[in-house]
């Protein structure tokens, strides 16, 4: 049996503790198994320099989720520095090990197996926050209407905010794409340094 | 429930402290949509002729309109208004950024400043609760220091912040507002009517939310208008130089004003033009909310004594009200002039205009070093020119004169300086030459708040066909004398088509980057995104309705201060004056001819150019065409 162990600090040091997740576990058996079936797991990730700061994401998230324009009720964020003139989006990252989901304690958090995006059961959470305390990002958030948590399900793989992203600031993808881009970003630069003859 | 609207308006009574809550008058958003429309009937109703722009009898309106905030093409803006002490008329300003947007997300549609305070104030909003601070200690700030200090003072950095610098303290007739830093609400001289009643800022927050009647047809037509104004080839011009483009094609065809219009073209447009910026000083795009189209840029300058220095835009009108038109070349200076006026708060095309205006007044002795204080303001030199904004912001020196605005200034100077003052009403003309596009003269000389590019916005005389068709109902033969810009034909019924439109647009609370301007979304458009959003019917022609009624109001407004067809001019130099590029005969702009048509088609009297009785009746403005009439001004 393979173990996975994982330590982290949660609530300013409160409670540290060790978590471990097996093979026999069935959230670890679900990423896998669509791994071995050579279909790809994708995320939404973020490219700050191609990023307006316009909200569309925002206002795109509010409407499918919560069917009125609320940048608030948005479950993607973006930062913005005024001045300097530069904005940064914010998705849920989706984590392999999601502290939300460990933290929750009536086990509301669950993976969907067909995009591995963890959601959130309605049925079962109870609004008690541990998952927004959890989370290292700030991208679970309790509700203000419902008092319930909710959270990024990438609508269902999807996503209406990548689907609107004006610049593709935001791109639903495969994490071996990104690293790929970036290696041959990087290539290119050493390339360039060595002034084409390496 | 309201859809579309957020439902409450703010009234703040800047004498007495009294903050009230009251319902949107759903009555008025029916007949004036919100934003400007909105804003101009309250003015109107509100503030009775012959009031002191300054005096605490005039009321300063920020508003937003029913698609403000929403998931649609730029729906960034919001309009403030107040009788203007640049005209003593009808006075507003459009800007855009994220304030107007977070206002809606507080709860409020708009916020109606009466009276004056005491002492300096700032208007605190958080969502319901809503407090007047004092602003001691912003008074004196620029807009940039004023901005962080209320961020500080609050604890959020999310706070959208709208706020004069020290040109609207010292009540210079051209101060803007300027909201999320680069965002200016430039126009009639509102920052100092806000400096006039000691309002520094209004600071929002809101994490409300805007109710739409049918969501989920409304999220699927937004999306793809968004879509295609992201990808469409009406904006996507705009989207890779920004409003900068328009250098190249206006040095090409002698509508890139020079020189105090001396001339309409620059030797050096290729140093300052759209596609220079972009190679040479770009570094990202920016835009407003809700906006797929990006038209602005964060951009930062390289060489020179102003190297390093970084700003958003700078956009067509301050590249030539700060370039050409003072005969300056120097990119960086450009980018420091646009900073200082975004910190000082100063409309950058007034202020440009004026520096213009002085520096001819130089060029020809009217004024010597004796008037400047030793400043020497031969044409070019950018460091007497970034002096000079900072004198006209704080008053000082000559800088205290061109405060005034042109018109003044060229009254108080005397020796024939009014030749050289560029102005419609007493608002700086921007920066089109009327004498090579026939439409923007008249689009000037008409627009009820002053010498205006963006009141008619015609666009349609640079060849859209399609458009001019169905909009203006032309044939092939009248269109090739439309599309003829030097030709006075047919530009009448293209402005009188477009102020509807602009009037729409800027009453919905949407850009006419995305509208009017290149028509990516048209007036149909705009009716069915009104009808899912608010679940009320609303077709083309009702919301073109309602511009022309809006217009209608707005000539009524200044009718009352004693406005007409006297005052719908243009300065000398482009009636008398010939000018055109090498290789074409020089013309004037044929003004009285295109007044005549364009007043006949707008249905009004021909003599006084005001609105008839039976035109404001027929656009259910009843009550206006009563007053005008017992005041025997119709």
């Amino acid at each position: 049996m393979v173990l996975r162990h994982l330590a982290y600090l949660s609530r300013g040091g409160r409670n540290e503790f060790l978590v471990f997740l097996s093979e026999s576990d069935e959230r670890f058996k679900i990423c896998h198994a669509r791994v071995n079936r050579g279909e790809v797991l994708r995320k939404i990730f973020a490219y700050p320099e191609k990023c307006t700061g316009c909200g569309i994401c925002e206002l795109a998230c509010s409407m499918v989720k919560e069917n009125t324009c609320s940048p608030a009720r948005a479950l993607i964020k973006v930062q913005t520095w005024l001045k300097e003139g530069f904005s940064i989006p914010l998705p849920c990252r989706q984590c392999e090990i999601a502290f939300c989901e460990r933290a929750c304690p009536v086990g509301a958090i669950t993976r969907d197996p067909k995009t591995g995006a963890w959601v959130v059961n309605p049925e079962t959470c109870i609004g008690c926050g541990e998952c927004v305390e959890a989370c290292p990002f700030g991208s679970i958030y309790l509700s203000a209407e419902r008092g319930l948590a909710v959270k990024c399900d990438l609508c269902g793989g999807n996503p209406k905010c990548v689907e609107l992203c004006p610049t593709k600031a935001i791109l639903y993808q495969d994490s071996t794409e990104v690293s790929f881009e970036k290696n041959v970003a990087n290539a290119e630069r050493l390339f360039k340094i060595s002034g084409g003859n390496p | 429930m309201n859809f579309g609207y957020a439902g409450q308006i703010l009234r703040v009574d800047l004498s007495s402290g009294e903050i009230k809550k009251d319902k949107t008058p759903m009555n008025l958003a029916k007949m004036y949509l919100g934003s400007r429309g909105f804003a101009s009937r309250l003015l109107y109703d509100m503030v009775r002729p012959g009031t002191d722009p300054f005096g605490p009898k005039n009321v300063l309106i920020f508003s937003a309109g029913p698609l403000t905030g929403l998931l649609w093409p730029t729906t960034s803006r919001y309009t403030v208004t107040a009788k203007s002490p640049a005209t003593n008329a009808l006075g507003y300003a459009n800007s855009a950024g994220h304030w107007g947007p977070e206002l809606k997300f507080a709860g409020y549609d708009a916020i109606i400043f009466e009276g004056k305070a005491e002492k300096p104030k700032y208007l605190l909003i958080q969502d319901e609760d809503v407090q007047l601070k004092d602003a001691q200690h912003l008074w004196g700030k620029n807009v940039f220091e004023t901005e962080e200090i209320i961020k500080k003072d609050v604890g959020d950095s999310r706070v959208k912040v709208a706020a004069i610098g020290q040109a609207g303290e010292k009540l210079v007739k051209f101060a803007a507002i300027i909201n999320d830093l680069y965002r200016a609400a430039g126009r009639t001289g509102m920052g100092a009517v806000m400096g006039s009643k000691k309002l520094k800022a209004i600071a929002v927050r809101g994490t409300g939310k805007i109710n739409i009647a049918k969501p989920k047809e409304f999220l699927d037509y937004g999306a793809q208008m968004i879509k295609e104004c992201t990808d469409g080839k009406k904006t996507a011009w705009y989207g890779t130089l920004g409003t900068a483009a328009l250098i190249s094609s206006k040095q090409r065809i002698g509508d890139l004003p020079t020189k105090n219009h001396q001339s309409g073209q620059f030797p050096w447009a290729d140093e300052i033009s759209g596609e220079t910026i972009k190679e040479k000083y770009f570094v990202r795009y920016r835009a407003c909310f809700s906006c797929p189209i990006h038209c602005s840029r964060i951009t930062q300058a390289k060489s020179g004594p102003y190297a390093g220095l970084r700003t958003e835009g700078p956009e067509y009108e301050t590249i030539d009200a700060l370039g050409p038109m003072c005969w300056n070349r120097d990119f960086g200076a450009i980018v420091k002039g646009n900073i200082l006026c975004d910190q000082l708060g100063l409309d950058t095309i007034s202020t440009g205009v004026a520096i213009a205006f002085a520096m001819e007044l130089w060029e020809k002795g009217i004024i010597t070093p004796d008037d400047t204080g030793g400043l020497d303001l031969s044409w070019g030199d950018a460091e007497a020119e970034i002096r000079l904004i900072e004198m006209i912001a704080n008053r000082e020196g000559i800088g205290d004169i061109l405060a005034e605005g042109v018109r003044v200034a060229a009254e108080r100077i005397g020796k024939g300086a009014e030749r050289y003052a560029l102005h419609v009403k007493g608002v700086e003309l921007p920066r089109q030459e009327p004498r090579a596009i026939k439409a923007f003269g008249l689009a000037h000389a008409t627009a009820n708040r002053g010498a205006d590019h963006l009141y008619h916005l015609p666009t349609m005389e640079y060849g859209m066909k399609e458009e001019a068709v169905k909009y203006l109902g032309l044939s092939d033969e009248q269109l090739s004398e439309l599309f003829d810009l030097r030709s006075p034909a047919y530009k009448a019924l293209e402005c009188v088509f477009e102020e509807k439109y602009a009037a729409v647009a800027d009453s919905l609370g949407v850009c006419k980057f995305s509208t009017k301007e290149n028509f990516a979304v048209e007036p149909n458009q705009l009716a069915r995104a009104m009808t899912l959003v608010t679940g009320e019917e609303w077709t083309e022609e009702q919301l073109l309705l309602a511009g022309q009624r809006i217009v209608n109001l707005e000539r009524s407004f200044n009718a009352r201060e004693g406005l007409s067809r006297k005052d719908d001019t243009l300065p000398r130099r482009f009636l008398e004056e010939p000018y055109a590029v090498p290789g074409l005969t020089p013309t004037v702009t044929e003004l009285e001819r295109m007044l005549d048509e364009y007043y006949e088609l707008e249905g009004w009297d021909k003599r006084s150019g005001l609105p008839t009785v039976e035109k404001l009746k027929e656009l259910g403005l009843e009550d206006v065409a009563e007053e005008l009439r017992s005041m025997k001004i119709i």
